[in-house]
C-alpha cells in the first residue's frame, strides 16, 4: 500500500475502536436484510420441497394449516381424528396409496409417527442401519433423535406415558430400536417412527397380556363360550417381546381405529392424467364431506409463505429505516471526524496536498470501511446460510 | 548571484483595515539564509505564507524559483509547494497516526508516489544526522518535543526542496534542544544547497543568518 491509501489505512488502523464500531454498524445494517432474504428463501425452498414430496393429505375437518404442519412437520397441534374405516373408499381405489399417520404420542419428547412402510418409500427413506419398523414395538429413529439420545440398533426406548397418575391410561411402552435413518435435513430427522399397530398399542386400543386360560382363576370375572371378562388387576404387557408378540390383540373394530391424517400418493403405474382425474374426483367428493378434508400441502404451504412474505415486507421496511438511520449516523460521524481533523487538513494543505488528494483520502477511508462492512455482512450471510438447514428445521 | 525569491509591491490585507501588510521589495538569493523578525502580529508568518503560496496577495507579485507563484491557480500553487518548498512549523504538525518514518516520507504520499529505495535511504540518512534514527518506527506521541521538531525538519528536507521555510521552529523547544535542532537544520540545508527562510522572534539566532528582515522596522 502506498500514497493516500496508506494514509487512509493508517488513520483507520490508529482509530481502531471507532473504525470497528462503524464497520460493525454498517455490516449489521447490510447483514439483517440479506440474511432475512436468504432465510426466507431457504425456508420457502424447504417448505416447497416438503410440500411437493407429499401429494395430498386427508384429515378430519379443521384447520388445514394444523393438518399440514402436523402431518409434514410433526407439530403437535390438537387434531381431530378420523377413523381408518373412513378412508376405505380411497384405500379401495387402485389409483391411490393411502399412508396412515398417527401422531398422538412422544418418546422422550420426540414425536412418534405411526405409519406404514409406504411412508418410507414415498420419502425415499432407507435405514442406514437396521430395518424399518415392521414388527410391533419396533422403532426407527430419525438421525437427530438417535444422536441426541445416543441410541443404536437393539437399544430400548420408552414412550412417554400420556397420564402419569391415571393408571387406567396406557402405561409407557418399552420399544426396541430396530433401525436408524440417515440425516436428511427434513423433519424426519426429529421423528420416531413406529408401525401403525404400535401407535394403536400406545393409544391403549391394542394390548397384550397372559392367556386367559392360564391366568389365576380369581382374575377371571366371567366367562362365556366366546368371551372372557377379566379383572382390571390383570397387567398388560409393557414391552413387546418375541415371546408375547402373538398375545397382542385389539378388541376394537379395525375400521374404528383412529388416525390423525393420511398421505395420499399415486399408486405404481398411475400416469399423470389418471392421477389428475382421480384426485379431482377425490377432491370433489371430500369438498362435500362435513367430516373430512382433502388438502394439497403445496397449496397450503404456499399460502403460509404468502403470510411469511407479508411479514418480510414489514421487516424490509424496518430494515430500510434502520439503513437510513445508520446512513445518517455515519454521515454525522464523518462530519464530526472531518471537523476534528481540520488541523490535520490545514497542515496537509500547507505542505502542498491538493484538494483532490484530500477528497481522495476521505474517499479511500470510506471505501475501506464500506468494503470491510460489506465483507463482514457477506461473511455473516454465508455463515447464516451454512446454519440454515438447522435453523429452518428449528423454525 | 541568482535570486530565488523576489517580491515587489506586495500587499495583503484582511478585514476592514484590521490587518494590512505591504512589502515594497524583497530579494532572497539562492542558498542564502534569511530570517524574518518582528513583534507578534506584525505579519512575519503572513509574509512566509505569501512566499509559500499558502496565501495570495491582494496585489503585487511573488516569484519563487522563477515562477510567479501569486499568479498560479490554487492547485498549481499546492503542487509547486509540494515540489519546491519544505515547511517546518512551530507546532511540528506531525500526523499522529503515522510513524516518524511515514511522517518524514509524507510529501511522497501526498504526491501519490511510492517512495523509492533511495528516498527511504535519504530518510534514514536524514534521521541519523538529526539524531532521530532510533525513533523512526515510533508514533509522534512517543517522541520528545525536540525529537518531534527534528522529525519535522527531516520531513521538510526529504524531497530536496529549493526553499525551506521555517515558521517559529524553535518556539516550543527548550534552549538546548533549540540549539541542537538549529545546528542540524543549518548543516543539512547547507549540505543540500537549499535556501532557508526562517520566521522567528528569537534574536539570539540572528547572527547565523546572512540577511535579516525586520518587519518591525520595514512595515
Amino acid at each position: 500500500m502506498k500514497g493516500l491509501k496508506l494514509l487512509a489505512w493508517r488513520h483507520l488502523s490508529y482509530h481502531k475502536a471507532r473504525t470497528l464500531l462503524l464497520i460493525g454498524c454498517l455490516a449489521l445494517t447490510g447483514f439483517l436484510p440479506s440474511a432475512t432474504t436468504a432465510l426466507t428463501s431457504a425456508y420457502q425452498v424447504n417448505l416447497a420441497a416438503r410440500g411437493e414430496s407429499t401429494p395430498f393429505l386427508v384429515g378430519a375437518q379443521g384447520s388445514r394449516f394444523d393438518l399440514t404442519l402436523n402431518a409434514l412437520y410433526f407439530r403437535r397441534a390438537e387434531l381431530e381424528t378420523l377413523s381408518w374405516g373412513e378412508l376405505s373408499a380411497l384405500r379401495n381405489d387402485n389409483d391411490f396409496v393411502v399412508i396412515p399417520l398417527h401422531l398422538a404420542h412422544t418418546a422422550r419428547g420426540y414425536a412418534i409417527c405411526g405409519t406404514t412402510p409406504e411412508y418410507f418409500e414415498l420419502h425415499n427413506l432407507a435405514p442406514q442401519q437396521g430395518t424399518p419398523p415392521l414388527i410391533l414395538g419396533d422403532v426407527l429413529l430419525g438421525a437427530k433423535v438417535a444422536a441426541a439420545l445416543d441410541l443404536k440398533v437393539g437399544d430400548a426406548l420408552f414412550s412417554d406415558p400420556s397420564e402419569l397418575y391415571d393408571i387406567s391410561k396406557p402405561p409407557a411402552l418399552k420399544m426396541r430400536v430396530c433401525g436408524l435413518l440417515p440425516a436428511t435435513n427434513t423433519p424426519d430427522d426429529d421423528a420416531v417412527f413406529v408401525s401403525i399397530n404400535t401407535a394403536w398399542v400406545l393409544d391403549g386400543l391394542a394390548h397384550g397380556h397372559d392367556d386367559t386360560e392360564t391366568i389365576k382363576p380369581k382374575l377371571v370375572l366371567g366367562k362365556t363360550d366366546n368371551q372372557v371378562v377379566v379383572s382390571q388387576a390383570l397387567l398388560e404387557y409393557r414391552e413387546v417381546t418375541s415371546e408375547n408378540l402373538a398375545s397382542f390383540h385389539s378388541h376394537l373394530d379395525p375400521d374404528a381405529r383412529p388416525l390423525h391424517g393420511a398421505i395420499i400418493s399415486p399408486a405404481k403405474g398411475v400416469d399423470a392424467a389418471e392421477w389428475a382425474k382421480a384426485t379431482t374426483l377425490a377432491k370433489t367428493r371430500f369438498e362435500q364431506s362435513r367430516v373430512l378434508q382433502f388438502v394439497s400441502p403445496h397449496t397450503v404451504l404456499s399460502d403460509l409463505m404468502s403470510f411469511v412474505f407479508r411479514l418480510k415486507t414489514f421487516f424490509d421496511a424496518f430494515s430500510g429505516v434502520l439503513f437510513l438511520i445508520t446512513g445518517l449516523l455515519t454521515a454525522l460521524v464523518l462530519t464530526l471526524s472531518a471537523k476534528l481533523r481540520s488541523r490535520e487538513m490545514a497542515t496537509l494543505h500547507r505542505i502542498g496536498c491538493s484538494r483532490s488528494a484530500t477528497i481522495k483520502l476521505h474517499l479511500y477511508e470510506l471505501t475501506f470501511v464500506a468494503l470491510a462492512s460489506a465483507g463482514l455482512a457477506f461473511l455473516g450471510v454465508q455463515i447464516a446460510i451454512q446454519l440454515l438447514p438447522d435453523l429452518v428445521q428449528t423454525l | 548571484m541568482t535570486t530565488l525569491v523576489r517580491a515587489a509591491d506586495l500587499r495583503f490585507a484582511y478585514g476592514e483595515g484590521e490587518f494590512e501588510l505591504f512589502v515594497a521589495s524583497l530579494h532572497i538569493e539562492l542558498g542564502q539564509h534569511t530570517v524574518v523578525i518582528g513583534p507578534s502580529g506584525c505579519g512575519k508568518t503572513t509574509l512566509a505564507h505569501l512566499i509559500a503560496g499558502i496565501l495570495t496577495p491582494s496585489s503585487g507579485q511573488t516569484e519563487v524559483c522563477g515562477v510567479g507563484i501569486s499568479t498560479l491557480s490554487d492547485s498549481a500553487r499546492r503542487a509547486f509547494r509540494l515540489d519546491k518548498i519544505g515547511m517546518v512549523f512551530q507546532q511540528f504538525e506531525l500526523l499522529g497516526y503515522l510513524t516518524a518514518l511515514e511522517n518524514i516520507l509524507l510529501p511522497f504520499h501526498l504526491a501519490e508516489q511510492s517512495p523509492a529505495a533511495s528516498d527511504f535511504g535519504r530518510a534514514q540518512n536524514l534521521a541519523e544526522r538529526m539524531g532521530v534514527a532510533h525513533t523512526l518506527q515510533r508514533r509522534p506521541e512517543k517522541l520528545s518535543q525536540g525529537e518531534r521538531q527534528r522529525v519535522a525538519i527531516c520531513r521538510a528536507l526529504i524531497a530536496k526542496p529549493q526553499l525551506v521555510i521555517c515558521d517559529e521552529p524553535t518556539g516550543n523547544l527548550d534552549p538546548s534542544a533549540k540549539l541542537a535542532a538549529m545546528d542540524l537544520l543549518f548543516e543539512q540545508v547547507a549540505k543540500d544547497g537549499a535556501t532557508l527562510l526562517m520566521v522567528t522572534h528569537d534574536h539570539g539566532l540572528l547572527e547565523r543568518f546572512a540577511q535579516v528582515i525586520d518587519m518591525g522596522s520595514s512595515r
